[in-house]
């Protein structure tokens, strides 16, 4: 029971506040969204402090560029938007050595039975951070995010071969590893 | 079971949709930091602390200015405003040119009614039989000794307001009981029953005014509200029976949790994500959890009324905030192409609780002035206000506390100390236990009652 319960505002009303620099309301703001976001975060980093300081870095921009705000567009894809570019600008060194690798160098990898489904998310969000950071990345915007690989291309400056090349690499690599999770799980039960 | 291309992305789609880690405190501390502005969001019990010290303040305002405003002799007055039947009675002085003044001047000075003789006063007279004391003739009162209300048709000493005299006459015997001769007081028989109602009071009234009357000091120096104002040399017992008090308590508090089911990694999270298991190249290791208590505060407002002598009861309203963290540390291997790495995932969970509680108690002290003692213990209904600390999910830790109660009862107890500087104020320390009589979450996970020790400070106001 909350007694002393500050009012909730509509986003609008959140935005209008924030935009005046008004502190309640952004830290309202950060409470409603900062959850989320810090999930997304995770996904793009490989430990809790570096997803931290994205996230950190991230609202500062949030709160610094509210003004840019369109009313009518959805203030979460916003603020995600701005925590998945906070995040690929860390990791901008390692989109560098993608330029080499093309979509002909992809092959098909011997696919194998596994049942992801039983995952949860903190699960699969292990799997996740052990991506290679370039994979990681390009996981997350395709699988997760819903970009195309022509956007992914644009976002991250390389050749939409290079991102297909390495989805494709990803998602071998988690459908490893979980598999041999669980093998693991299968010979500890026998 | 091979899963499609679209099913293997669309469960990362569904499985991310709705998942929610929460930030450490740090995060927003470090937004807001950067923000470059003051965070004006203010710990609620910041501003409940500004508002119990400013009211500390001005009650100890109260309680020291108090005593310098109040006239000492009022309660004197009002505690003897039953005149003895006997008793004698002081009214003034009586003037050379007053006929009746002349007859009393010899006897004693009473008021004047209109048979020249208050039947009291002459009762007294007679009852008192005190020495008499020879003086040195004193300098004839003239009317331009007298202030303004005892001269012209209004002063009742040139006989012109009798009735005045005699009301006057009635309130003065009520302030100082004292037979008086002309010049000097007459000491009342110590072997005369009305003497044996005289207090020290009288006795010390009777030697200033004696002082007075040697050294010819204007008529107006017995101005009966002068007289009234002679200090009281007798402490007084309050006989007050209510009172209102306010104060402030720091407190020692602990959370008191304790594992209700065995299978839980500990004794604060529920599960741990996939336990020991490995699961990829990632192994989750060993948990380690630490308590980090805080110290809390606490302002409350009691209401009591004695019971007896040393009895009373109480309630109130006392507002408390309590506070602590939970540190979980938890180490995690990854191994990556033959390289091993160590993290450690540190999940900070910080708790802050406030209740507004009603409280029923019994005490038992002493009354007396000066220093007391005090000691109380009963039962509170506290209905929360806040609690930051709920179920959740950290890296790989999730905390089911199931729900806060929003009432539960707790029991408490105090001894302490008082000091009663005047019959309406008086302030206390005390130390005081309490404890809650339910676990405060509920959940079949685990159990908290938490208790906590105080030290209290406050100011008791008696009406």
């Amino acid at each position: 029971m909350q007694l002393f319960k500050q009012p909730t505002y509509n986003e609008d009303k959140l935005v209008a506040l924030c935009t005046s620099g008004d502190r309640k309301a952004q830290r309202q703001l950060y409470e409603r969204f900062s959850k989320k976001m810090f999930v997304v975060a995770m996904r793009y980093s490989k430990t809790t402090f570096e997803a931290e300081d994205i996230l950190q870095e991230a609202f500062v921009k949030v709160f610094q560029n509210i003004a840019e705000f369109k009313a009518g567009s959805t203030l979460e894809y916003w603020v995600k938007r701005i925590v998945i570019n906070t995040s690929l600008k860390q990791n901008r060194k390692f989109f560098d050595k993608m330029h080499m690798d093309d979509v002909s160098v992809m092959r098909d990898e011997p696919s194998e039975e596994f049942t992801f489904t039983a995952y949860n998310f903190q699960e699969l969000l292990a799997f996740i951070q052990q991506l290679p950071a370039g994979y990681q990345a390009i996981f997350n915007l395709y699988a997760i995010e819903g970009f195309k690989h022509h956007e992914i291309a644009e976002m991250l400056s390389i050749s939409e071969g290079t991102s297909k090349s390495q989805y494709a690499r990803a998602k071998v690599l988690l459908q490893k590893m979980i598999a041999k999770d669980e093998d693991k799980v299968y010979e500890r039960q026998r | 079971m091979k899963d499609s291309d679209k099913s293997f992305e669309d469960h990362f789609k569904d499985v991310f949709a709705e998942a929610e880690l929460t930030p450490l405190p740090k995060v927003w501390q470090g937004v807001a930091s950067q923000l470059g502005e003051d965070d004006t969001v203010r710990p609620l019990y910041i501003r409940w602390g500004k508002m119990a010290v400013a009211a500390m303040l001005l009650i100890g305002s109260l309680v020291y200015l108090a005593p310098k405003f109040t006239n000492p002799s009022t309660d004197t007055v009002k505690q003897n405003a039953t005149p003895k039947e006997n008793t004698p009675t002081l009214n003034t002085l009586p003037t050379e040119d007053s006929a009746l003044g002349e007859q009393q001047s010899a006897k004693t000075l009473g008021p004047v009614t209109d048979n020249g003789l208050n039947p009291e006063t002459v009762q007294s007279t007679e009852a008192t039989k005190g020495p008499k004391v020879d003086v040195p003739s004193r300098r004839p009162a003239r009317t331009d000794d007298l202030p303004k209300e005892f001269n012209g048709e209004k002063g009742y000493r040139n006989g012109m307001d009798k009735k005045r005299a005699g009301q006057t006459g009635a309130k003065i015997a009520g302030a100082v009981p004292a037979p008086l001769v002309q010049g000097e007081p007459v000491l009342p028989n110590p072997q005369a029953t009305d003497a044996q109602t005289a207090s020290p009071l009288l006795l010390a009234e009777v030697r200033r005014l004696s002082v007075d009357l040697k050294n010819t000091f204007p008529l107006a120096s017995l101005n009966p509200q002068k007289v009234t104002l002679a200090q009281p040399t007798v402490k007084e017992v309050p006989t007050h029976q209510w009172w209102i008090g306010a104060g402030a308590t720091y407190n020692a508090y602990r959370p008191n949790f304790s594992s209700i089911n065995s299978t839980v990694p500990s004794v604060y999270a529920t599960s741990l994500r996939a336990g020991d298991a490995s699961f990829g190249n990632t192994k989750l290791g060993e948990l380690n959890q630490q308590l980090i208590a805080g110290s809390t505060v606490g302002f409350g407002l009691d209401f009591g009324r004695k019971l007896g002598k040393h009895w009373s009861v109480s309630t109130g309203l006392i507002y408390t905030v309590n506070q602590f963290q939970v540190s979980t540390v938890i180490t995690q291997t990854i191994s990556n192409n033959a390289v091993s790495r160590t993290n450690l995932i540190d999940n900070t969970l910080t708790s802050r609780t406030s209740y507004v509680s009603v409280p029923l108690r019994v005490w038992v002290g002493s009354s007396r002035p000066g220093l007391n003692y005090r000691a109380s213990a009963g039962l509170l209904g506290n209905v929360l206000v806040q609690n930051s600390l709920t179920s959740q999910e950290q890296v790989f830790v999730s905390y089911d506390l199931g729900t806060y109660r929003p009432f539960h009862f707790s029991a408490m107890g105090s001894a302490g100390l008082g000091y009663t500087f005047s019959p309406k104020w008086g302030i206390y320390t005390d130390v005081n236990y309490n404890r809650a009589l339910q676990s405060v979450y509920r959940t079949d996970k685990l159990g908290a009652t938490p208790h906590w020790i105080g030290l209290s400070f406050g100011a008791l106001y008696h009406f």
